[in-house]
């Protein structure tokens, strides 16, 4: 989509203008409403998930062989196998890692003794310029009641995805094509062409993005959740898991995910606690040699140089959650500016004289 | 169904970091002993040689599972016992690679009862357990836990696995 010359026409200005503005009160909206919109993503995300899955199980031959029945049985039967596990495995560390936060908060010997270690490791010169013992105490009653913060979050979204998720799924594999005949129907036909494949475009963009970033994800989450366990960190698949999704923040997440497990490594042993950061370094040098350069810069074409300022202007205007969208907010905005753009310029050049100097 | 290569400087790059990653684990510091042998760890690294064989063929199988155990006995944990196992992880490798065509879930399983009979085995042999404990249904309850355990364990890495690398070949849109 190569723009050689700019209209004059100043409808096609006008328009443009407006299909922005639009844009941009749909995304404030959908921040605004922000719990319900990260419900909506994770529940694309799970239709990205499942259709990969349902990819593989074509591609397998010898389940070609057997009847769909029998080929849907084997791969809800693994579904379910593998969620069983993970909710009495997760359970069972969930409640290791809950036991561990109520005795530390409880017992204030360990919060003074996790204090006074800090001071001790802190080199002296910068421990009285720079960090003083109330900024560690802010930090520690910070990261604490960010925690609590989360946790109580993610039970909102976890009951909202049970209303909305199922809902998502049901729309999407049985009445998406209705949907779309409908809309497509009803776009005035001079402007059908444009608005096809425009929405391909999107469509194909996104799916690309988020799946990419699942995939470095689920990468990242592997490799922490294995290597926390060989750190002998409790709660590893936790931890792992909580760092794999938090990778998705561009630049905070992974130091952000990081935290909370060295963070109870700490409160086992100090050499726990190394061997978590040694892993954490391990997963974000995979990331940042592999999966970055060949699964997500191969799929989001974008400049370095673009992608760093849109992070940064997002992050000062919407914080955590501006920084995690803003890449498909900027896929969005620009594929529909771009075709709008050309769609209005073959309409209104065959209709319309532009503006004369 | 997505595979590592061993004639691939990718394929050999997979099958070291599996033999570590085997030799890691084997070594974790969050591993428990075993109740029923003495001296043994739970072995939850049993699943890499099966992984191993599925993604890479027979040959990277028994590569891993050999000389990740082999190497295995050198390291301070397990390594009066690590030997035994030899056996076991380069068949469970080896039938892994040949049945890998198939269901992998239901490979891996049989993979697994497989590696641990042969794993009693050795035990039994080698005078590392007795008979009697044969007869404890809770040996048997361990084992099944464990296999279950590595099943979900090589699925979930199998599907981290294809979702990560597979090529998008059937590529959805939203609509």
């Amino acid at each position: 989509m190569e723009i050689k010359e700019l209209s004059t026409n100043i409808k096609v200005w006008k328009i443009l203008f407006a299909i922005a503005v639009i844009i941009a009160a749909i995304f404030a909206a959908l921040f605004y409403f922000q719990d319900i919109f990260i419900t909506f993503i994770i529940g694309f995300t799970m239709i990205i998930i499942t259709n990969k899955v349902a990819a593989e199980f074509r591609k397998n031959e010898t389940l070609r062989r057997y009847p769909a029945w029998k080929r849907a049985l084997y791969g809800y039967g693994q579904v379910i196998l593998i969620l069983v596990f993970l909710y009495f495995y997760m359970g069972d560390q969930i409640q290791s890692l809950k036991n561990l936060i109520d005795s530390s908060l409880s017992n204030t010997e360990i919060q003074q003794d996790l204090l006074d270690s800090l001071k001790d490791k802190v080199p002296t010169l910068m421990g009285r310029k720079l960090v003083s013992e109330d900024d560690i105490q802010n930090l520690i009653t910070y990261i604490y009641s960010l925690t609590q913060t989360i946790f109580s979050k993610l039970s909102f979204i976890i009951i909202n995805g049970v209303l909305i998720i199922p809902l998502m799924f049901q729309v999407f594999y049985r009445n998406r094509k209705k949907i779309w005949k409908s809309i497509k129907a009803s776009v005035p036909e001079k402007f059908r062409e444009g608005f096809i494949r425009g929405s391909g475009e999107i469509g194909n963009q996104l799916y690309d993005f988020f799946s990419a970033k699942v995939s470095e994800s689920l990468g990242v989450a592997t490799i922490t959740t294995l290597g926390l366990y060989i750190a002998g960190v409790k709660g590893a698949i936790v931890l792992g898991l909580f760092a794999g999704l938090l990778n998705i923040v561009p630049y905070l997440g992974p130091i952000i995910g990081a935290i909370p497990a060295v963070i109870f490594g700490y409160l086992d042993s100090p050499a726990t606690a190394l061997y978590a950061i040694i892993t954490i370094v391990i997963a974000q040098l995979v990331d940042n040699f592999y999966f970055i350069p060949f699964m997500i810069s191969g799929k989001v074409k974008m400049n370095p140089l673009v992608s760093v300022i849109i992070i940064l202007i997002f992050a000062k205007l919407l914080g955590i959650f501006g920084m995690v969208f803003c890449i498909p907010m900027y896929i969005i905005f620009k594929t529909v500016l771009i075709i709008s753009y050309e769609e209005l310029t073959r309409i209104y050049t065959e209709d319309e004289q532009p503006i004369e100097d | 169904m997505y595979s590592i290569s061993l004639r691939t400087r990718r394929g050999w790059i997979f099958t070291i970091g599996f033999i570590a990653l085997y030799i890691l684990l084997g070594n974790a510091r969050s591993a428990r002993p075993n109740p029923f042998i003495p001296g043994e760890m739970i072995a939850v690294n049993v699943f890499i040689p099966v992984v191993a064989g599925l993604l890479g063929g027979w040959k990277m199988g028994i590569l891993v599972g050999f000389f990740g155990t082999m190497l295995n006995t050198l390291t301070p944990v397990d390594s009066n016992l690590e030997f035994l196992l030899l056996l076991p992880n380069t068949v469970a490798g080896l039938l892994a690679g040949m049945l890998r065509k198939h269901f992998f879930a239901a490979t891996a399983a049989i993979c697994f009862v497989v590696a641990h009979i042969l794993r009693l085995g050795s035990y039994l042999i080698f005078d590392r357990i007795e008979l009697s404990l044969l007869s404890n249904p809770n040996l048997w309850k361990s084992i099944a836990f464990q296999i279950i355990f590595a099943v979900v364990n090589v699925m979930l890495i199998i599907f981290v696995f294809r979702i990560g690398f597979s090529t998008n070949g059937n590529k959805r849109t939203i609509h």
